[in-house]
């Protein structure tokens, strides 16, 4: 089977963004703004930055890290920092 | 878990779209890592050889004895080369590079016969060493940016059609029914490319029009190769590569589409205004005074909702290469679409044209805007289809500063340079070779901004054959798959 039918395959399964209500202007504008969001799926998600991939600078390893920050909650954070 | 271990399961209620995405996402980026580190590969060769040229064409403008005996590097040939080498060889490869991975991952579509674009980009890379060499030779034609000779313009020409039919049946057999901003704008840059280099190669040399239309003709072309071609793959590309790292969706998609469309409908009328004062009806360069200024409303679309975007996340431009490359890019469009309507201004074109001045905007474009843009989407893209992580962050922090000193001190001379000479040129007591004496200064600087550029060229070259050679960085976690992780085991590893 080609790579193609076979993600084809999993087209069925895959969640639609489409909204429920297609009818009226609001609706309508609600569904274009929801084409801002196609670029992002359940694996890299709306609020999740990716690509964080360059060290934190710190100085002789005082700055302190917060648990809040982005890099840390980004899904591509990987051990570059830890070296 | 890899990609193999999920294709082997049922399609069924077992498998998660979560892991479906994982594997659609490997599958797109394996089926088109081929052809594009070809074209990246390519594109990173031409830019080492352009920028040798740009060195030789910046230093011979103070020194002009360097080489002055070799008859192919006298200075009317070796800047002709330089920028159609940095056009078609560098520009080109690497947004058509960029544009075919964005296509597919946005179509959905994995690249099926990826060897044929690899043939078409063999094509393109013969059509530009025909070209290049032939204007060494002595055979350019003599027109702004179209100075490839006949013969190579025609293997161009044919690569381009091998290589935007593969970009256009993807989107033809695309997957979902949304489009995203980043596909219209690819999209249209691959239909006005065609357009743009056709009409001008029959309007100047199958059927050539008469006197100073050619002029009008060569200026509409070289100005919308800019706007039109890599303008539209530059924009296209921030669209993505922006709200993708940040992990926010773009601000506005209405006022998107509205920057779009503007963009397509006053970008096409410019070029005319660089012929301000000619022998040309006054509505011709009037017209595209006009337009130049309502390109301002694509602009601030764009601007503002790449800001409106990015509010609140600057601080991951530390973070990201590809932020940090790419955002730089989407300022530096601003300011160059900002001085692209001053020096249209009749009152400043009086002033500026025929100076360093329209150099100075023309690399604001071509390097400050769409270089940084693909750089950034170099950045992204090369660790996604290698499954490996760039080697070494200094490299990535010294090539960025390198190219952001390089090109602000290029800009700041050109750009200061032609005022300079501008004043010089429009005092009567002072003679031409006086006028031509009081830009030297400033060509010196310029000579200083190439070399760091080069240095930064050299960096970037370098930590791509890392990658290319598979000795790129093992990340824990492999950025083509892009798992998420549990937050415990990402603090831990801090």
């Amino acid at each position: 089977m080609s790579i193609a039918k076979k993600m084809k395959q999993f087209d069925g399964i895959r969640e639609s963004v489409d909204p429920k209500h297609s009818l009226g202007l609001l609706a309508r504008i609600k569904r274009y703004q929801k084409n801002a969001e196609i670029i992002f799926d359940t694996e890299e998600p709306i609020g999740v930055p990716t690509d964080l991939v360059m060290p934190r600078r710190r100085w002789f390893g005082r700055t302190k890290v917060s648990p809040n920050d982005p890099v840390i909650n980004s899904s591509s954070f990987s051990n570059h920092d830890a070296r | 878990m890899t990609p193999a271990d999920t294709l082997h399961r049922s399609p069924s209620t077992d498998v998660t779209p979560s892991e479906v995405e994982q594997v659609e996402r490997a599958l797109i980026d394996a089926s088109t890592r081929v052809p594009v580190l070809m074209f990246y590969t390519s594109a990173i060769i031409w830019l080492l050889l352009g920028t040798l040229l740009a060195g030789l064409v910046s230093f011979k403008l103070h020194s002009p004895n360097i080489f002055s005996g070799v008859s192919c590097l006298t200075w009317g040939r070796i800047r002709p080369a330089h920028m159609n080498l940095m056009i078609y060889g560098w520009a080109s490869m690497a947004g058509m590079g960029t544009a075919i991975w964005l296509m597919a991952r946005l179509c959905r579509t994995t690249l099926r016969h990826p060897l044929l674009l690899v043939a078409g980009g063999g094509f393109w890379n013969l059509g530009v060493l025909l070209g290049v060499g032939g204007i060494l030779a002595g055979d350019s034609t003599g027109y702004e940016w179209l100075e490839f000779p006949s013969y190579a313009a025609i293997v161009l020409f044919v690569a381009y059609v091998l290589i935007m039919s593969w970009a256009v049946l993807m989107f033809r057999f695309r997957r979902g029914g949304a489009i995203y901003i980043t596909q219209w704008y690819l999209l249209g840059a691959f239909l006005w490319f065609p357009w743009l280099y056709a009409a001008a190669q029959i309007m100047l040399f199958v059927v050539p029009v008469q006197g100073v239309l050619q002029s009008a003709v060569s200026w509409w072309f070289a100005n919308n190769l800019l706007f039109l071609w890599l303008g539209a793959i530059g924009l296209g590309t921030a669209y993505y590569m922006i709200p993708k790292v940040i992990g926010r969706p773009v601000f506005s998609y209405h006022l998107a589409a509205i920057g779009f469309w503007t963009y397509a409908l006053f970008a096409s009328w410019t070029g005319m205004q660089r012929l301000v004062d000619g022998p040309f009806p006054a509505w011709m360069i009037t017209a595209s005074i006009a337009a130049a200024i309502l390109t301002i409303i694509p602009v601030a679309t764009v601007g503002l909702n790449h800001h409106m975007t990015m509010r609140g996340y600057f601080s991951l431009m530390r973070y990201s290469p590809t932020l940090r490359f790419t955002v730089f890019g989407a300022i530096s469009y601003t300011v160059f679409s900002m001085v692209g309507v001053l020096i249209s201004l009749r009152s400043v074109a009086r002033y500026v044209q025929f100076t360093t001045a329209g150099e100075g905007y023309t690399h604001l474009g071509l390097y400050a805007f769409f270089t940084m843009v693909m750089f950034g989407s170099m950045y992204y893209i090369v660790p996604r289809i290698v499954g490996r992580e760039w080697r070494y962050a200094t490299l990535i922090k010294l090539h960025f500063w390198a190219s952001v000193y390089g090109i602000g001190l290029m800009t700041l001379m050109l750009l200061a340079g032609g005022l300079a000479q501008g004043s010089s040129l429009n005092d009567p007591t002072l003679s031409f070779d006086e006028s031509t004496q009081s830009v030297l200064p400033y060509l010196r600087g310029r000579s200083v901004s190439v070399v760091l550029l080069t240095v930064s060229h050299c960096i970037f070259a370098f930590h791509f054959v890392l990658m290319l050679l598979g000795l790129g960085r093992t990340a824990s976690v492999p950025t083509f798959l892009n798992p998420v992780e549990e937050p415990e085991a990402r603090e831990a590893q801090v």
